[in-house]
C-alpha cells in the first residue's frame, strides 16, 4: 500500500468530505486555509527548511477534499413552498427523466418552469419528481407517447416528500433532496397529462428509449417475478420487486445480489472481451470500455455500477499501457474518480456498500486464504478446502459491509454465509441466461424464448432457496440503534486487530486479542444507545401514521397496548410499513391489548397486518355492526386467526399501580354514527392521566360529561377526530382541562384537520399542543408523577454528529 | 519530463524482475536489474552459423533462466504487456541502426507471425511490436507477409530435431511482391536453436527475397548441444 500514492491521497481526501460534512466551514475559510498553508510551506521553502513536509501535504489534501464536497454541497435543494400539500396544482415544465414504468405508477423527473395553485403562480426553479398514477393502457399509452426533453402541462397534486416521522425510519425527503429534487407530485387521471411541446434531448431521449425497450422485451418473455428480478439485474431498477420478496432477501443476507455490481460488469467486459476477440489490441480494449460506459449510461449510473465500471476501465487502460496494478490502487482510483465528479456520493448507501464490499474482499481473502491452503486437513480433502474458499469470499464481504447492513437494514443475517453459497451460483446462471436471452431474443426470437424458460427456471430456484432461508424464524437478528458512531468503531477495531495479528503469530495471544476488542467494542457500541420506553415508566407514543390514529403505549410492567393503527389502502398499509417495522425497531415482539377505537379505515386499517402477522394477542373493539361489511369481515378475520377480541364495556382493568378505563359500552344509547361508537379510554397512572376519545364528537360529550363530570380530567387529552371542529366542546374541554392536547393528523390532509376553532380553543385554555402533522411521532413519558415530552429526533440523531 | 510520467501517481511501475517502484527514468526494470542483462558476444552466436539461409543475426541479450531477461520476456509474451517490445525494437534499432542502414541495407522489416488462434488468445504478436520499435528508430518498414498456417506446439519442450520438425512447412507468404529481391530482417523475439527463423528463411528466400537477417531481443544457449542433452533428461 505505500508503494501506491493514490490510496493514500484518496484516504485523505475522503476524510476532508466528511470532515467538512460535519463542520459545514463556509467556503472562503478553506480557501483561506489552502493559501495559508501554501504560504506557511512556501516560507519554510525559501528559508530551505521544509519540517513537516508530509504534515502540509496531508493537510492541503484533506483541504482540497473539504472544498470539493463544500462546492458540490451549494446546489442542495430544499421545499421552497409554504404549504406541505397543494391539491389541484399545475406545473409546467420540461422532462428531464424517465423511469420505466411499474404496476401502478410512471415516475419521471420534471424541470419546472412554473406552478400554479389558485391563483397564485410560482417561477422556482426547481426539480420536481412526478408520477402518474393509473393502470392499465391509460398508463402504458403516456408511457408510449413521452420523450425526454417534451414539455408537459400537469395537473394534480403537489407536496413535500415524506421525512424522518418516526423512529428509525428511512428519510426520503433527504434521499431526494441529495438528488437535486425538491417535491413530488401526482397525477390521477390521464386527462390531466398533457404534452405541450414535442422537443427532445437528444442523448438522455435514447438512452431511454433503450431501456424501454430491452425492458419491454424482459417483459414480453418472462413471468412477472422473473422480469422484475431481470430489471434489477439487468437494468439496475428494482423498484418492480415486492417489498416482502425484498425483505426475504435482506432476512437471508443475500440482498446486495439485487444490487447490480462487479458481477454483471464483468460478464458484460467478458462478452464484450469476446466479441472483439479478433480485432487488434487498441480496438478491442477501446470497445470494451465503450461498451462497459454504454453499459454504465444504460443502467442510469448508480455507485455500484459506476465503481465496478471505473474499476473494469482503469484495469484495462493499466493493461492497454503496460503498467500491472493491484486492485487495492484499482479501487482507489475508482474511488476518487467518483468523488470528484461527486463527493456526496459518499453519503449513499449503494457507495458504501460497494466499497466496503470490495475493500473488505481485498484486504481480508489473501490470508484467510493462505491459511485454508496451507492448513493440513484442506490438503487432502480438496473439495473441502474449495468450498470454503468460496464462503471466505462471501465472508469477507459480510464483515466489511456489518455496520452499514445494520445501520440501513436494522438486521444481521445468521446464515447469510450458507444462503450465499447457494444463492451466488444461481444469481450468476439467472445474469447470463438472462443476458444472453435478451440478445437472442433480439436476433432470433425462438431461440431467445428457450433461454427465456431456462432463465425464469432458475431465478424461481433462486426465489424459492431465499424464501427458504429469508422465512427461517432465526434467519437473522435485529440490532437497533447503531449509530455513525459505532460504525467508526467496530472498523477502528477491525484495523486494530488486523494490525496486532500482522504483528504477532501466537495463536493464544490473537485469541485474547480478539475476545477482548470484542467485549470493548460491543461495550462501547453499547455506551451511546438510547432506551425509548424505560423500564417502569408509562410511555406513550404517538406514531405518525399521516391521517389516521395510531398510539403506540408501553405499560409500566412491560407490556404494550396499541389504540388504532392508522389506515391501509391499496398504495400503502401503515400496518406493514409503519406500525410493525417501528415495532421491530423498537423490540416489541406482540401487543398485548389492541384497541381499535371504532370501523374506520383510518383507525382500524393498520390492524389487518399485525393480525395476520400474529403481532396482537387481544384485541377490544366497539359491539358489531352487521351494516358494515369492513367490520364484519374484520371479526371474519379476527375468528380465522383465533385473536380472542371483546367489545367495549364499561370497565376497569387493573394492571399493578396502572389503571385502564374504558367509559362507554354497547348497551349505551343506540347510535348510528360510527364516529360516536368509538371507545372512550383513560388511562390513570400514579397522578398522571390520559384519555383517548376516538372520534368521538359533539354528540356524545354532553353524555361523557354528565355521566363522569370530574372524572374526566386528565393531564393529556387525545384530540377527538384528528382535531376536527365537530369534536371537543368547550364544557367537554373545561371539564377535561388537559395540560397537553395530542392531535393526530395527516400533513396537509385534505380534510383540513386540526381545525383552527379547535386550535383557538386550545389556545386560550393555555394547554400546549403537539401534532403529529407538524413534528412527526411525539414521544411521552410519565413516572407516575410528571409527564415529560421527549425529543426523540435530536436523541436518535447521536452524540457526535 | 513527459506528461505520461503523471500517471506514475496513479499506476505507479514496478520492476518486472524484482518488483521494486520504478522511478521516472527507469523502464520496466529497475537499474540494478537492467544492469544484469548479460550482452551478446560473438561466441553466443557460434551456433548460429550453420543456419546457412540466414546471411548475419543480430541479438541484444543473453537468455538467462531466472533472470531479469526471463521476467521481461515473460511479461511481453504472456502477461500482455506488449509495449516492452516497442522498447526492446527501439533498443535494438538504436543498437544496430548502422548495421541495419549502411552494411545490410535492409528493405524492409518482417516480423515472425503467430498461428491466428494463439493471437486471438494472446490479442497481439509480440514480434510485430519489436519490429515497430525497430521502425520507429530506423525507419524501415514493416510488412507482414508471412502467415502461420499450421498450428506448432511450443517450442520450449522440444529437441533441436523435434523444432526442425516442428516448424516444416508452417509458414507462408502473403504478399509475394514485399519479397521479391528485397533485403528483409526477420524478427523475432527470442530465438535458441533458430530452426524457426531457418524456416521461415527458406520460405522466404523461396519466395525470391534476396537476402535474409534476423533480429531478436534474446538468444537462448551458447550451444544447441546443451538444450537437447537438457531436454533429454
Amino acid at each position: 500500500m505505500n508503494e501506491y500514492p493514490l490510496i493514500k491521497f484518496t484516504i485523505f481526501f475522503i476524510c476532508g468530505i466528511i470532515l467538512e460534512s460535519i463542520l459545514n466551514l463556509p467556503i472562503n475559510i478553506i480557501i483561506l486555509s489552502i493559501l495559508l498553508l501554501f504560504v506557511v510551506a512556501l516560507v519554510q521553502i525559501i528559508r530551505r527548511r521544509l519540517i513537516y513536509g508530509n504534515f502540509f501535504v496531508v493537510l492541503l489534501i484533506i483541504s482540497v477534499g473539504a472544498l470539493n464536497y463544500a462546492f458540490s454541497s451549494i446546489e442542495k435543494v430544499d421545499y421552497p413552498f409554504a404549504l406541505p400539500k397543494y391539491r389541484d396544482a399545475t406545473l409546467y415544465g420540461k422532462i428531464c427523466s424517465i423511469d420505466l414504468i411499474k404496476k401502478d405508477r410512471l415516475n419521471f423527473t420534471v424541470e419546472v418552469d412554473s406552478i400554479k395553485w389558485n391563483e397564485t403562480v410560482s417561477k422556482k426553479n426547481l426539480k420536481v419528481n412526478c408520477a402518474i398514477l393509473l393502470t392499465g393502457s391509460d398508463l402504458r399509452n403516456i408511457y408510449d407517447k413521452i420523450s425526454v426533453g417534451n414539455g408537459v402541462c400537469l395537473k394534480g397534486t403537489l407536496m413535500k416528500a415524506r421525512d424522518k416521522r418516526n423512529p428509525g425510519e428511512f428519510d426520503y425527503q433527504e434521499y431526494l433532496f441529495r438528488r437535486g429534487i425538491s417535491a413530488l407530485f401526482y397525477v390521477h387521471k390521464s386527462d390531466n397529462f398533457i404534452l405541450t411541446t414535442e422537443g427532445k434531448i437528444f442523448f438522455p431521449d435514447m438512452v431511454f428509449k433503450i431501456r424501454r425497450s430491452i425492458d419491454d422485451i424482459i417483459f414480453n418473455r418472462h413471468d412477472l417475478m422473473t422480469a422484475s428480478l431481470l430489471r434489477g439485474l439487468l437494468l439496475a431498477d428494482r423498484n418492480m420487486i415486492d417489498y416482502e420478496i425484498k425483505e426475504k432477501f435482506i432476512n437471508a443476507g443475500v440482498i446486495h445480489i439485487l444490487a447490480v455490481s462487479g458481477l454483471h460488469v464483468g460478464y458484460i467486459a467478458f462478452i464484450f472481451f469476446v466479441l472483439f476477440q479478433r480485432f487488434n489490441i487498441t480496438i478491442k480494449y477501446t470497445l470494451t470500455i465503450l461498451g462497459l460506459f454504454a453499459y454504465l449510461v444504460i443502467t442510469y449510473s448508480p455507485p455500484s455500477v459506476t465503481r465496478a465500471v471505473a474499476m473494469a476501465s482503469v484495469y484495462i487502460v493499466a493493461r492497454y499501457i503496460g503498467r500491472n496494478t493491484s486492485t487495492l490502487n484499482t479501487l482507489a482510483i475508482a474511488a476518487f474518480i467518483i468523488l470528484i465528479f461527486k463527493p456526496s456520493e459518499l453519503f449513499e448507501p449503494g457507495f458504501q456498500l460497494s466499497f466496503a464490499a470490495v475493500l473488505s474482499i481485498v484486504v481480508l481473502t489473501p490470508p484467510i486464504n493462505d491459511a485454508i491452503t496451507k492448513h493440513e486437513l484442506f490438503k487432502k480433502r480438496k473439495w473441502l478446502g474449495n468450498l470454503l474458499l468460496f464462503m471466505v469470499v462471501s465472508l469477507a464481504a459480510q464483515i466489511g459491509t456489518l455496520p452499514f447492513t445494520i445501520i440501513y437494514f436494522h438486521k444481521i443475517s445468521l446464515i447469510a454465509l450458507f444462503a450465499n453459497l447457494i444463492v451466488i451460483p444461481l444469481l450468476g446462471i439467472v445474469v447470463s441466461l438472462g443476458i444472453v436471452a435478451l440478445i437472442f431474443s433480439v436476433i432470433l426470437p425462438s431461440v431467445g424464448s428457450l433461454y427465456a424458460s431456462a432463465t425464469i427456471l432458475f431465478s424461481h430456484l433462486m426465489f424459492i432457496v431465499t424464501n427458504f432461508f429469508g422465512s427461517i424464524e432465526i434467519a437473522y437478528l435485529r440490532i437497533n440503534q447503531f449509530s455513525w458512531y459505532d460504525l467508526f468503531l467496530f472498523y477502528v477495531t477491525m484495523i486494530f486487530v488486523g494490525i496486532l495479528f500482522h504483528y504477532y503469530k501466537n495463536v493464544y495471544f490473537r485469541m485474547v486479542v480478539v475476545i477482548l476488542s470484542m467485549t470493548i467494542m460491543i461495550l462501547f457500541i453499547k455506551l451511546d444507545n438510547y432506551e425509548y420506553f424505560p423500564d417502569g415508566k408509562l410511555s406513550i407514543m404517538a406514531i405518525d401514521v399521516g391521517q389516521g390514529d395510531a398510539f403506540l403505549i408501553r405499560l409500566p410492567d412491560g407490556e404494550y397496548m396499541l389504540i388504532d393503527a392508522g389506515s391501509s389502502t391499496n398504495y400503502f398499509d401503515n400496518g406493514e410499513r409503519i406500525i410493525i417495522p417501528l415495532m421491530d425497531f423498537l423490540g416489541v415482539d406482540s401487543i398485548k391489548y389492541g384497541m381499535i377505537s371504532h370501523i374506520d379505515n383510518d383507525h382500524y386499517g393498520g390492524f389487518i397486518s399485525l393480525i395476520k402477522e400474529d403481532r396482537v394477542n387481544h384485541i377490544f373493539k366497539p359491539a358489531i355492526d352487521s351494516s358494515d361489511r369492513s367490520d364484519v369481515k374484520l371479526e371474519n378475520l379476527l375468528w380465522e386467526k383465533g385473536v380472542p377480541f371483546e367489545y367495549y364495556e364499561k370497565k376497569i382493568i387493573k394492571l399493578l399501580n396502572l389503571r385502564l378505563y374504558i367509559l362507554n359500552g354497547n348497551n349505551d344509547d343506540i347510535i348510528f354514527d360510527s364516529n360516536d361508537r368509538s371507545g372512550i379510554i383513560k388511562i390513570v397512572y400514579g397522578n398522571t392521566s390520559f384519555i383517548f376519545t376516538g372520534d368521538a364528537s359533539k354528540k356524545i360529550e354532553p353524555t361523557l360529561v354528565n355521566r363522569y363530570g370530574e372524572f374526566l380530567h386528565s393531564n393529556v387529552l387525545k384530540v377527538a377526530h384528528h382535531g376536527s371542529n365537530t369534536s371537543t366542546s368547550e364544557k367537554f374541554l373545561e371539564y377535561v382541562n388537559p395540560s397537553y392536547a395530542i392531535i393526530s393528523a395527516g400533513e396537509g390532509n385534505h380534510f383540513n384537520h386540526p381545525s383552527q376553532e379547535v386550535i383557538d380553543l386550545l389556545t386560550k385554555k393555555n394547554v400546549q399542543i403537539l401534532r403529529t402533522d407538524k413534528q412527526g411521532a411525539i414521544l411521552l413519558r410519565s413516572d407516575g408523577e410528571n409527564i415529560e415530552v421527549i425529543n426523540w429526533k435530536k436523541l436518535e440523531s447521536g452524540l457526535i454528529f | 519530463m513527459e506528461l505520461i510520467n503523471y500517471i506514475d501517481f496513479l499506476l505507479p511501475r514496478f520492476c518486472l524482475h524484482c518488483n521494486i517502484k520504478l522511478n521516472v527514468n527507469e523502464k520496466y526494470l529497475c537499474t540494478y536489474c537492467s544492469d544484469s542483462l548479460r550482452r551478446t558476444n560473438e561466441l553466443s552466436l557460434n551456433h548460429l552459423n550453420r543456419i546457412k539461409s540466414l546471411c548475419d543475426c543480430r541479438t541484444l541479450y543473453l537468455f538467462e533462466k531466472d533472470m531479469p531477461i526471463q521476467s521481461l520476456i515473460h511479461n511481453l509474451k504472456y502477461n500482455g504487456i506488449f509495449r516492452i517490445g516497442i522498447y526492446l525494437g527501439r533498443t535494438i534499432g538504436e543498437e544496430y541502426k548502422n548495421i541495419f542502414l549502411d552494411e545490410w541495407h535492409i528493405d524492409s522489416i518482417v516480423p515472425v507471425p503467430l498461428y491466428h488462434s494463439k493471437q486471438a488468445e494472446r490479442g497481439y504478436n509480440q514480434s510485430y511490436y519489436i519490429a515497430k520499435g525497430i521502425k520507429s528508430v530506423t525507419g524501415i518498414n514493416v510488412f507482414k507477409v508471412l502467415k502461420r498456417i499450421r498450428y506448432t506446439q511450443s517450442q520450449t519442450e522440444l529437441t533441436l530435431s523435434e523444432r526442425i520438425l516442428n516448424v516444416k512447412g508452417a509458414f507462408k507468404i502473403k504478399r509475394f511482391k514485399n519479397v521479391k529481391g528485397k533485403r528483409l530482417l526477420l524478427v523475432d523475439d527470442v530465438i535458441t536453436t533458430g530452426s524457426t527463423i531457418n524456416e521461415c528463411a527458406s520460405v522466404l528466400l523461396e519466395a525470391g527475397a534476396n537476402k535474409v537477417y534476423a533480429a531478436s531481443i534474446a538468444i537462448a544457449g551458447s550451444d544447441s548441444h546443451s538444450i537437447e542433452s537438457r531436454n533429454s533428461k
